[in-house]
């Protein structure tokens, strides 16, 4: 079965959720609003199933409450050799810190052990660190303004130049104009660089900051502000030129604007300053801005951690910070929460947000929570390569207890350890032998597999 | 160094010299600009190819290992591409880079780069004509070999 669009948590719980099990507790109001509801469905002819009750049948799973779950599910997730990706997962997750207090507080002390050791290893030149005085040229100019992260779609990076605040304050600043005039010479570097690619193209969406459908509306605009000029230009070209320079990063856009030697990073550090100092009171909530000792909510765990940006152009920065990360989550002993918060993860349609390996690891640890007598592998495994297949179902093999299985092969896919080979074409049995040992497993008969090619 | 730089140190390289100016600027543009320092590891033998390099500055050693046992083959310098064998033949790396000094890189992604050499004639063009070179080397450096074996027999 495919995965569905729901968390991982979503889809490892889903075969334990048949029916509600514990009645929701509601207010007075809400039990009354329930049990109309309920007469309602029973008049119609519908389901009176409380989707807000808790539906989890901990006891198939063979534990008795929601610690014991978290922790099964973490058990075979590590079974399936799906660990690490959960503690990749895990550090992109965000947390909210007012629900994990001592979460958070542990985050941010990882966060100054990061900082320390990357001064003792030597690698302060691979994170330009998040810092209120300086530009940092990692980052856009849209985030080096903002200087936090955004909640919600008030200052979202991608629509920021139609934000009144902030345009009041480029305006107050002289800024405007100049941003208007850079936008101008980016415009004129993509429409030269992708004008004769096709639409659909990579490279589009990789690289330009215009998109395919956007970049004829460009061409014109920029054709009629060289005929007249940039005071002259309307409003609405005037916008459109605006919105391009807040996604430069001036370590990784390397188009020659000389933004270095006109002194703009300063005026952007005047932008910054001002977007902060005057921030009304009704816009506090839509940006969490960097404080180097407290935990920024919206942003991911990694970037919590991090506190900075990796440098651009130094190819071995990430694996050395990723390094450097994982020593420290070990130290603070964080790696297990951290994999937790990957529950959490999104994993899109069908699981599109995940590798077809990942796909299908979570799709065995589901078919395994629920403890089933017999478990059939229907060519499930078949993303995986023959090393990573033969160990994940030796460690099933040896971890699984009474468990039956029947796996269906690919040619040549067919994993060690089985007792019994059935082999089928055309729809008739060809061939049934019973595998001699050491293929077959250790001793105890009620453990037999089956394999089928 | 900005990609009008890295246009024009592209065409100073073979394989991209006679490349249309719209398709470079785009390589260029794309491509991204690194940096190693002596000693560092750029890739590895076995690695899976993710991109071409071409070297702007410093030396890059590329090497093979045997029974343990690091064996050079060659020095490569500026204006020169490496890595490129492994991208299109969309392989493992067949052998290790690794900087002498400081070493200034421009990598281009492998996509990038195959669809870019497949859409332009000029460009295969130009990657036959330096594997060929490259293959008329191993030949003569092979003969030479048998040579001296021979003669010493």
């Amino acid at each position: 079965m495919p995965l569905i669009a729901g968390s991982i948590r979503d889809n490892l719980l889903y075969p334990l959720q048949r029916q509600p099990l514990q009645p929701a507790a509601y207010s007075d109001d809400a039990q009354r609003l329930f049990e109309e509801r309920c007469a309602e469905a029973e008049k119609t002819g519908n389901s009176s199933s409380d989707p807000y009750a808790n539906w989890t049948d901990y006891a198939a799973a063979g534990v008795t409450d929601e610690c014991g779950l978290t922790e099964r599910v973490l058990q075979l997730l590590d079974q399936v050799e799906l660990s690490q990706d959960m503690f990749s997962l895990g550090l992109r997750q965000s947390i909210d810190p007012d629900r994990h207090p001592k979460l958070a507080a542990r985050i941010l002390e990882a966060r100054r052990q990061f900082g320390r050791r990357l001064g003792e290893k030597g690698l302060r030149g691979l994170v330009e660190s998040f810092h209120p005085e300086r530009y940092n040229r990692n980052m856009s100019v849209a985030e080096n303004i903002l200087f936090g992260t955004p909640v919600g779609p008030t200052f979202d990076p991608e629509h920021i130049a139609e934000n009144p605040y902030l345009r009041r304050i480029l305006d107050r600043l002289d800024l405007t104009d100049e941003m208007i005039e850079i936008g101008f010479r980016v415009a004129k570097v993509m429409i030269d660089l992708f004008r004769d690619i096709p639409p659909g193209h990579e490279a589009f969406e990789r690289f330009s900051f215009i998109s395919a459908d956007d970049l004829p509306e460009v061409q014109s605009c920029v054709r009629r502000v060289e005929s007249e000029s940039l005071s002259e230009a309307d409003d609405e070209d005037r916008m459109m030129l605006l919105s391009l320079p807040f996604k430069l990063i001036a370590n990784r856009h390397r188009l020659g604007l000389n933004l270095r030697e006109a002194g703009i990073g300063e005026r952007f550090l005047a932008a910054r300053a001002a977007f902060m100092t005057d921030l009304p009171a009704d816009l506090a909530g839509s940006i969490a801005f960097f404080d180097p000792n407290a935990y920024n909510a919206p942003a991911s765990i990694e970037d919590n951690i991090l506190f900075g940006k990796v440098t651009y152009g130094r190819p071995q920065a990430r694996r050395q910070i990723s390094a450097l990360l994982a020593e420290i989550v070990d130290s603070l002993d964080l790696r297990r929460e951290i994999a937790d918060q990957a529950l959490n993860f999104e994993v899109g349609i069908g699981g599109s947000r995940l590798s077809a390996v990942q796909r299908q690891k979570i799709a065995l640890a589901r078919a395994c929570l629920k403890r089933p007598d017999l478990l059939i592998l229907d060519r499930a495994l078949d993303a995986f390569g023959p090393a990573a297949r033969e160990s994940v179902m030796a460690r099933l093999m040896a971890e699984s207890g009474e468990l039956g299985i029947i796996f269906v092969a690919s040619p040549g896919g067919e994993p060690r350890g089985f007792d019994r080979r059935i082999t089928m074409e055309a729809g008739k049995v060809t061939e049934h032998k019973a595998l001699a040992a050491p293929d077959a497993p250790a001793t105890d008969p009620s453990t037999a597999g089956i394999g089928l090619a | 160094m900005d990609y009008e730089d890295t246009v024009a140190l592209l065409r100073r390289v073979p394989i991209f010299a006679s490349m249309e100016a719209a398709a470079l600027k785009l390589l260029a543009f794309s491509s991204e600009t690194v940096t190693f320092d002596d000693g560092e590891i750029i890739c590895q033998e076995g690695d899976l190819a993710d991109g071409v390099y071409v070297i702007d500055e410093g030396q890059v050693v590329v090497s093979v290992e045997r029974d343990g046992i690091a064996a050079k083959i060659a020095v490569v310098g500026a204006n020169e591409v490496v890595g490129e064998l492994a991208v299109i033949l969309n392989q493992p790396r067949a052998a290790s880079l690794r900087a002498q000094g400081t070493v200034r890189l421009v990598r281009i992604d492998s996509d990038i780069f195959i669809r870019t050499v497949t859409g332009n004639p000029d460009a295969a063009l130009g990657v036959l004509r330096i594997l060929c070179r490259r293959l008329s080397n191993m030949l003569r450096h092979y003969e030479e070999l048998v040579s001296s074996i021979d003669s010493s027999i």
